[in-house]
């Protein structure tokens, strides 16, 4: 199972997909220019890969800003993994500034949205 | 809500612009993190229209020697009146630059530099070479390590007569306008060409609009991605650390929804390429910003628009939130020109109505201005 790692840019963010490792993150900032198209390696990574989720895994999401066409990314990506979730073990730890009452709440909105087990973290 | 007809300078002052394909303003403070940013914009845009390598150094040269004539020949402000801040211009005409700074100067001063300027254009290329050894030699140093050298060489590069205008202040203080404008072809021919003083004039009159609505950075040209992350950079750097994150993130959110709207959707009039032409301003205050966007939009979507805006304005936040998320789960269609989600998420950001106004333009045309208010409160 080969990672999939992308470095963060100024407007895209940094991804970590390591079954190896057991280390899933999203991370830095999202306002790319065509997030359909940033998001679709995510997802053919997952689809490929929905065994590496048997053991328990934490999928972690840290990020600064992201723009509309992101949130409906993560919301598919959430969709993604609620599916690989039916027969496996997937958590979503939702991490926000402690200032960042916008952060905090777009992960509240997601909790509601998704049936997964999400946690809210400060960083 | 309705629409807001105060908005309509908006277009006008498109309009206004539309004989050039860059114009691009700053007004305020200048830093060394600002000129960086503000000449990073220029890169950014001559690399897009695939300028000649030549052409991009003499601006580039120009723009530095003008950026760092703001910063060490401004006179400080006494009586804290906004309207004496200085300013940089920069605009693209075909393929010529026209390069704007403005700056408060002392008014015994204007003598002397009125002097300098006119001798550098009074001389031919030829003349300006010896006059520039001449200069070096004699090393007249200013006090503030001026030696007119900077104007002998802005004439030089550019391969034009330095433009000038001084608009009095009071009887201590003069405005002064100075402008080069770069050419290709400049600097090759015996003589320099003759001022255009209609182009002084549009960098004035686009001054005085800037200070009638209070603006400090307005950008119209074709937006794009690179774009959109230098007017980024530029503003994340220029905010004050007084203010929240909260605000200045809710700030930086704003700014990518409207310029993502501009190039995702701004349609164009003309020779069909692909260009997302638009126009894009900024009223900065310590706890308060005011962000504006306006583009040509196809008529036939102003039905369906205006829906959305007043779907958005009519809806409290417990609504908003409910159709967010609808708009979210949705399923993704490949025609799907925007859901809306940013139009909401600005409402809830900024926690204002939005103000829009469309204007009819012709039968195939509308002009849409949507204006976002922020201010950094604790919530």
């Amino acid at each position: 199972m080969e990672a999939l790692l992308i470095n963060a840019k100024e407007d895209s963010p940094g991804v970590i997909l390591d079954a190896q490792k057991g280390e899933y993150e999203i991370n830095h900032r999202s306002l790319p220019e065509d997030a359909v198209a940033f998001y679709a390696p995510i997802f053919s990574w997952l689809e490929k890969n929905k065994d590496a989720f048997s053991k328990r895994s934490i999928f972690k999401i840290k990020l600064e800003y992201y723009n509309t066409t992101s949130a409906k990314q993560l919301y598919k990506l959430f969709c993604y993994l609620q599916e690989i979730a039916v027969n496996n073990s997937v958590e979503i730890h939702w991490y926000y500034h402690p200032d960042d009452k916008d952060m905090h709440s777009a992960g509240e909105r997601y909790s509601k949205l998704i049936q997964l087990p999400f946690t809210l973290l400060n960083y | 809500m309705k629409e807001n007809s105060e908005l309509s300078f908006v277009y006008q002052l498109y309009t206004h612009l539309s004989a050039f394909s860059l114009s691009y303003i700053y007004k305020g403070d200048f830093s060394d993190h600002l000129n960086e940013t503000i000449l990073s914009l220029a890169e950014t845009n001559m690399q897009i229209v695939n300028e000649p390598s030549a052409l991009k150094k003499k601006v580039f040269f120009i723009m530095v020697e003008s950026l760092q004539n703001i910063t060490r020949h401004t006179e400080a402000v006494d009586d804290l009146s906004n309207d004496n801040s200085s300013l940089f211009i920069i605009q693209r005409k075909a393929q010529d630059y026209y390069i704007t700074s403005g700056n408060l100067i002392d008014v015994d001063k204007v003598e002397p530099l009125v002097h300098k300027l006119e001798k550098v254009n009074s001389l031919d290329p030829e003349s300006l070479k010896s006059y520039y050894r001449e200069v070096l030699d004699m090393g007249e140093l200013s006090n503030k390590g001026g030696a007119g050298l900077g104007l002998i060489e802005m004439a030089r590069k550019s391969g034009n007569k330095l433009a000038f205008a001084f608009n009095p202040i009071n009887t201590k203080k003069s405005f002064f306008y100075f402008q080069s404008k770069v050419t290709l072809s400049g600097g090759k021919d015996n003589t320099l060409d003759h001022i255009e003083p209609e182009a002084l004039d549009a960098a004035k009159s686009f001054h005085q609009i800037v200070l009638n609505k209070n603006l400090n950075f307005v950008f119209q040209g074709d937006f794009n991605h690179e774009n959109m992350k230098t007017v980024l950079n530029m503003t994340e750097g220029n905010m004050s650390r007084d203010n929240q994150l909260l605000f200045r993130k809710r700030i930086v959110n704003i700014i990518v929804e409207l310029i993502q709207n501009i190039y995702k959707h701004a349609n164009t009039t003309l020779d069909g390429n692909e260009k997302h032409k638009g126009v894009f301003m900024i009223e900065r205050h310590e706890e308060r910003y005011i962000i504006t966007s306006g583009n040509l939009i196809y008529a036939s979507r102003v039905p369906a628009l205006t829906e959305k805006l007043e779907r958005v304005n009519n809806s409290d936040s417990s609504k908003l939130s409910e159709l967010f998320n609808s708009l979210l789960m949705a399923e993704e269609r490949v025609d799907q020109r925007g859901a809306g989600l940013g139009l909401i998420d600005m409402k809830l950001k900024s926690k204002h109505n939005l103000s829009y106004l469309i204007q009819p333009v012709d039968a195939d045309f509308a002009f849409f201005t949507v204006q976002v208010k922020i201010e950094d409160i604790a919530n």
